[in-house]
């Protein structure tokens, strides 16, 4: 009985796995056919084939397209795998990324770089926003570190101020720039791909793949924290230590990625629950599903931010904002109630 | 000089235990041996320091003063994951946020024995799948652990200590908001795992009942220790819980063919 159950069970996190890695797959696949060039699915298929043929449209995909699908991938990945973490460990089903006033730290230092150096766009403007996000960290971790006793308390309420801080001196600095500042760091704040580039692409890969490799590696652990840090410590985790490690794990994929694209909000919050509404978090298979659907989710983010409007481009955090909402809404509303 | 191996030899000692929080004393060298084999019960009013002392011995409060040794090891000299194979706890209550399954949740007893990267075996499965089964679960183990019942939750913590595979198991008013049927079924299958057990009561006629020892516990000292016959006196009764009592025998025998006893409380205090 319990093992035609445990079979039940296993076979539909495997099918949940092989689905979201198909879904994952065709989307990287397919979202390099839409753009402002008109390219079909052939095309991308001929540009994959003849590689050595320097079309036009080959180049658009390898050059333009396919880098920044990539990271919109990645973004989605890893924004979706640091906001099961953060939700995990603080046991707050509110907990995102950006909660934590990462994204605000990474603001904040673009802000300063653009107000002092009028520099406003390039690789300085990734090391600003890192510096920045990486500030707020540590900050974070500080205060979450000399905090043993309330340590999930202090480390939202940190969080929370810590991102008032940071959006009070940002505004600060806004208010003496000029329009032109002000637009291109709202811009900036909404979130883009617009700037992958092949060169750049490792480091976003390599810090997503290391810290997703930890989390994987910690999986009991973490579910050890959600039945409380009471019971953890009797499972022999030694709470305080592993919450900081997670916490740094997240922060340093959500800071790379907020330097790379931008805030983009919501992924991070959003995933997580939608994925939990159809497997337990508690299996391996629930933190890949996790990951691979904040990357195809955002694939196709990235399309529509591409082709909705002729020649323009719409900002990412708009529409994952809209799309997310509407969809986790619906959700929230027809989900049967589970037996 | 006794050896290790001397059945007398306690599993856990408690020497001179004090812990407190800012500048309040809560435990006062508290000395405590429970002997391999043996089913302990803790008793005491509310905010006697049941909770406090129990906390102390998984680690989760460190005593200001004091030493506690388990197999002569001390315990804070220990990795935490070798006490933790060693030494499993079932908690009064446990929140449970993001829906686990009850199998996850009974898995979680693998934690302290896997190491970080390897996955769970075959035998391992069998262990878990026999530990649900052990606690009469088997409908069960693909729900969500919320959605439980307060017995079936307590029942599956006691399943993820049978994972663990533990020497001691210590239990903090596990029954404390069950029904009385579930309080006897969860009180007894802890009974009947054979390990080493250290439970603190809410209900003195169910620890009279299920103990071979009771400590008794106010004001953060041990007052009164014994077989249950020895403790649960009409005398004690006033002096520690401040009600006034009958002590008979309970019409059954407990396994080991002792007289249980068996408290009748009066009322009317005004």
């Amino acid at each position: 009985m319990v093992m035609n159950n445990m079979s039940a069970v296993n076979t539909r996190h495997s099918l949940a796995l092989f689905i979201s890695i198909a879904a994952a797959l065709f989307s990287l696949f397919a979202a390099l056919s839409f753009g402002a060039a008109d390219t079909s699915l052939e095309d991308v298929l001929n540009s994959f084939l003849l590689s050595n043929e320097a079309s036009f449209n080959t180049r658009i995909i390898y050059e333009l397209r396919m880098p920044r699908t990539l990271l919109a991938f990645m973004a989605g990945a890893g924004l979706a795998i640091a906001g099961l973490i953060l939700q995990t460990v603080t046991r707050n089903p509110l907990a995102d990324p950006y909660l934590f006033g990462i994204s605000s730290g990474a603001s904040f230092g673009v802000v300063v770089l653009m107000a002092f150096t009028g520099i406003s766009a390039g690789f300085m403007l990734s090391t600003a926003a890192l510096l920045g996000s990486l500030a707020a960290m540590s900050l974070l971790i500080l205060i979450a570190a000399r905090q043993q006793s309330a340590q999930v308390e202090s480390m939202l309420l940190a969080g929370v101020a810590l991102s008032f801080l940071f959006s009070a001196f940002t505004s600060l600095l806004l208010y003496w720039s000029d329009p032109q500042a002000v637009a291109a760091i709202l811009f900036w704040t909404l979130g883009s791909f617009a700037r992958a580039q092949w060169a750049t692409l490792w480091l976003p890969l390599v810090v997503i793949v290391v810290c997703i490799g930890f989390m994987l590696s910690f999986r009991r652990q973490l579910n050890a924290m959600l039945l409380g840090d009471e019971s953890a410590i009797t499972l022999g985790v030694r709470v305080h230590r592993f919450r900081i490690l997670m916490l740094v794990l997240s922060s340093l994929i959500t800071a790379v990625l907020v330097a790379m694209c931008g805030g983009i909000g919501f992924v991070g919050l959003m995933v997580p629950h939608i994925v939990r509404f159809f497997i337990s978090q508690g299996s391996v298979a629930g933190l890949l599903v996790t990951s691979l659907v904040g990357g195809t989710f955002m694939v196709w983010v990235d399309v529509f931010s591409r082709s909705l409007l002729k020649n323009q481009e719409l900002p990412v955090g708009v529409i994952t904002a809209a799309i997310g909402s509407v969809f986790f809404l619906s959700l929230l509303f027809f989900r049967k109630s589970k037996v | 000089m006794h050896t290790k191996s001397a059945p007398n030899t306690p599993l856990l000692n408690v020497n001179n235990v004090s812990w407190g929080i800012a500048n309040k004393s809560i435990l006062n060298n508290i000395n405590v041996q429970i002997s391999p084999g043996k089913f302990v019960g803790l008793i005491g009013p509310n905010g006697a320091g049941k909770s406090s002392l129990l906390r102390c011995l998984y680690r989760f409060n460190r005593p200001i003063s004091g030493q506690i040794t388990f197999n002569n090891h001390d315990i804070w000299q220990l990795k935490s994951e070798d006490y933790a194979k060693q030494v499993a706890v079932v908690l009064q209550e446990t929140p449970s946020q993001f829906n686990l399954s009850v199998f996850d949740v009974i898995a979680l007893g693998l934690t302290p024995h896997k190491s970080l990267f390897s996955s769970v075996t075959n035998s391992d499965k069998q262990n878990i799948i026999q530990a649900i089964n052990t606690v009469g679960l088997e409908q069960h183990s693909n729900q969500s652990f919320e959605s439980l019942s307060g017995g079936e939750k307590q029942r599956a913590l006691i399943a993820r200590a049978i994972v663990q595979q533990p020497q001691l198991l210590i239990m903090d008013e596990p029954t404390s908001h069950l029904d009385v049927k579930y309080q006897i079924q969860v009180m007894e299958l802890a009974k009947s795992l054979g390990v080493t057990v250290f439970a603190s009561f809410h209900d003195l006629n169910l620890a009279a009942a299920m103990c071979d020892e009771l400590l008794v516990i106010k004001n953060g000292e041990i007052t009164h220790s014994g077989t249950p016959t020895q403790v649960l006196t009409e005398n004690m009764l006033a002096e520690v819980f401040g009600v006034c009592a009958q002590v008979n025998s309970h019409p059954q025998l407990s396994k080991a063919g002792n007289s249980i006893p068996h408290i009748t409380y009066f009322y009317g205090y005004e």
